[in-house]
């Protein structure tokens, strides 16, 4: 309730900033994703209601702005979201969705709205300059940028699923195939792929771009370093983008002492004409496990998808894709030396229009690790999803 | 064995987009695929832009570039593009299609483009505008569109019309806050409708719709630029004129009314001083009391008296009797 209140003055506030005219320009936008889940994990089965993307890439409401500075050529702006389910909401969020028990018990009351990003920058020719709760120069360069915008159905992390429960021969374990995503950079937040994708307090400069590339370096506390590079355009009828970047974290966390993460990606799509697209994605981290002891210290993660995205309706354009990701021993600490997730899958999206997307997804997860020769294959989990993203 | 085999698919995948991305092995097909920068006729960022594109092949359609058309002239044409939400309303109740910004931008730049446009060539545009959101505020959007010159007219299709921008999405995907993000934008086509443009545009002198069999085209505007320009100036002028109309008959009516008022104020004084003179004469002989009760009928009559105050006065002029 309290938050809702807060939400609802910040609006009331928001709505009113051109009429007190503190910022030439206020835009309030956002979305919420929305899904129906259904799993199977060998053993059992359910159908949950869940938000999709789980925290960081989730619904949200954000609130931005910019005015000119007089007689500068410069632009200050700000930038506020904030993501009506967070990390408290465990059992109704995708990757934290821990076992069939919780999720059976997943009705309580939600009550979270947290904050995801506050900042403010300054722009002019020589860049843009942003401090604050942001988003760090790697932080979903590799992910959201399938040139198709298909972000909700499949992305490189996978977040289908992976919070459920794995069983052996239907004999519960202690182990969700997110224990086999572990990324040591985020102190072994399990999402696999994207391992600096979480906002952070920090500063981040970005290069005046120039041909289509940006260039963009941050610090970020504590000790994080990260510099980034993105090239995206359209190439006659081609729409391309590839990027890269490279963290790397001496604060330490979760039992490592530092990480170094390496993430690159290329994708085209010939939007003009045949609509064929494919996109891949690289990601490579190195962390040094705290005082030497057994962990994951070096991990791989590829992920390919590709597709159609053209308009055959006249409500919008309808995108088919099949994806394939492998993300290599990232065990964590689970006591395991090897381990492989294979996932691969396919989706159709809807599209009406900019405001709405319809979409439906499977999604086949296959995790095996081993330690000291031996070799545990989990059963496979099954995943069938329908979810909404509405914009705003 | 699966890995590599994996692997190895994955690999021959990133070198495909590696080479696809960077290299070519003929610039035709360079050109077929990649552009040339001086496709845009005008570009300020990702998603706002004019430039030629090649007409879709399998129309074997030319248009008859290039053609000169006079910048101004072509932005009143264009001012005429009104609409409305429903069919039959009044002129007063319209929209216009585009805003001042958007036609400077457009007539100056489809004016330019249209001088070196080739034959196989249309102009394909993406601008910025407002729109409403979420009821009470306005917010970005982009409106596209593809323009050719054939059979003496202008053709304008439309693309999307209005899409909304959207910050969160663009700040999301572009971290750098540059709103670096391309949108699948549909440009519009002859072949069939984006249905984006779903309002009736009014047709008038010069402003017409594409009819395509027995459908009408609501997204196609085929405009005689120099006959729409010449709608758009009688409109004004008519607007202004009915306009001066209107200012003059205030004018006129209140000019009436002040001399009434004049007047009124004038016979009023007079009656009041017959009176006191008739007053201070005792007031009393015959002809004093006619011209009394005259005088009385007559402020009665103008409705300068009620008619309370008239039968009060009467009875006083009658008792002097």
């Amino acid at each position: 309730m309290k938050n809702s209140k807060v939400l609802k003055s910040a609006v009331v506030a928001a709505a009113m900033l051109p009429m007190a005219q503190a910022f030439a320009e206020v835009n309030i936008s956002g979305w919420l994703n929305e899904e129906m889940m259904f799993f199977d994990n060998g053993n059992s089965s359910d159908v949950a209601i869940v938000s999709g993307n789980g925290a960081t890439l989730g619904s949200r409401l954000t609130f931005s702005g910019s005015s000119e500075i007089p007689n500068t050529g410069m632009t200050a702006g700000f930038e506020i979201i904030m993501e009506p389910q967070g990390f408290g909401s465990a059992a109704q969020a995708q990757p934290l969705l821990n076992n069939q028990t919780a999720l059976q018990n997943a009705n309580e009351f939600q009550t979270n709205i947290t904050l995801l990003s506050r900042n403010v920058s300054l722009a002019g020719s020589f860049g843009k300059v942003t401090m604050g709760l942001l988003s760090t120069p790697t932080d979903n360069i590799g992910v959201l940028s399938d040139p198709t915008l298909g972000l909700w159905d499949a992305i490189a992390i996978p977040y289908h699923g992976a919070g459920i429960n794995l069983r052996t021969g239907g004999a519960t374990t202690a182990f969700s195939t997110a224990s086999f995503l572990s990324c040591g950079n985020l102190g072994g937040l399990g999402i696999g792929a994207d391992c600096n994708g979480i906002y952070r307090n920090g500063i981040r400069y970005d290069l005046p771009a120039f041909g289509g590339l940006q260039v963009a370096v941050g610090y970020a506390n504590d000790d994080i370093y990260d510099i980034s590079a993105e090239w995206k355009g359209n190439l006659g009828r081609l729409t391309t983008n590839v990027g890269m970047g490279y963290t790397i974290n001496q604060g330490g966390a979760g039992g490592w002492d530092e990480a170094e993460v390496f993430q690159m990606q290329a994708g085209v799509h010939d939007a003009g004409a045949t609509g064929l697209y494919i996109w891949g994605y690289y990601q490579n981290e190195e962390a040094d496990v705290a005082g030497g002891g057994a962990g994951q210290d070096d991990s791989d993660v590829y992920v390919v998808k590709g597709g159609i995205k053209k308009q055959w309706l006249s409500v919008g354009e309808t995108a088919i894709s099949g994806f394939y990701g492998s993300y290599n021993d990232q065990f964590g600490f689970t006591g395991f030396t090897d381990s492989e997730v294979e996932r691969f899958g396919f989706s159709v999206v809807q599209h009406f229009g900019g405001g709405l997307q319809l979409y439906g997804a499977y999604e086949n997860l296959d995790t095996e690790a081993s330690v000291g020769g031996v070799t545990t294959n989990f059963d496979e989990v099954d995943v069938f999803t329908l979810g909404t993203v509405v914009f705003f | 064995m699966k890995m590599i085999v994996y692997r190895l698919l994955f690999n021959v995948t990133t070198f495909l987009i590696f080479l696809l991305c960077t290299s070519v092995s003929s610039p035709v097909v360079a050109k077929e695929l990649f552009g040339d920068d001086d496709d845009y006729i005008w570009k300020s960022g990702t998603n706002r832009f004019v430039k030629f594109v090649t007409i879709e092949k399998e129309l074997a359609t030319r248009n008859d570039h290039p053609v000169k058309l006079d910048r101004q002239t072509l932005a009143e044409a264009l001012k005429i593009l009104e609409y409305s939400e429903e069919k039959n309303v009044l002129r007063d109740d319209l929209t216009a299609v585009f805003s001042i910004a958007q036609i400077n931008n457009l007539s100056r730049n489809i004016a330019n483009g249209l001088k070196r446009a080739k034959p196989d060539q249309d102009i394909i545009f993406s601008i910025e505008g407002l729109s409403k959101r979420l009821l009470i505020l306005t917010g970005k959007s982009f409106t596209t569109g593809r323009v050719f010159y054939k059979d003496g007219k202008l053709n304008l299709i439309l693309g999307e019309y209005e899409y909304a921008r959207n910050e969160a999405l663009e700040s999301a995907i572009d971290t750098s806050g540059n709103a670096n993000v391309q949108y699948n934008l549909d440009y519009g086509s002859r072949k069939k409708s984006a249905n984006s443009f779903k309002d009736y545009l009014i047709e008038t002198a010069g402003i017409e719709l594409k009819r395509v069999g027995s459908k009408v085209r609501r997204d196609w505007f085929v405009i005689d630029v120099d006959v729409a320009a010449e709608t758009y100036l009688a409109v004004k002028e008519g607007k202004n004129n009915k306009e001066a109309q209107q200012d003059r008959a205030l004018q006129l009516e209140a000019a009436k009314l002040a001399k009434e008022r004049r007047e009124m104020r004038l016979e009023m004084a007079r009656m009041r001083k017959e009176m006191e003179a008739i007053s201070q004469s005792g007031g009393s002989s015959a002809n004093s009391i006619e011209e009394r009760m005259a005088t009385l009928d007559e402020l009665k009559e103008k409705g300068l008296v009620s008619d309370d105050e008239y039968d009060a006065k009467r009875q006083e002029i009658l008792k002097d009797i």
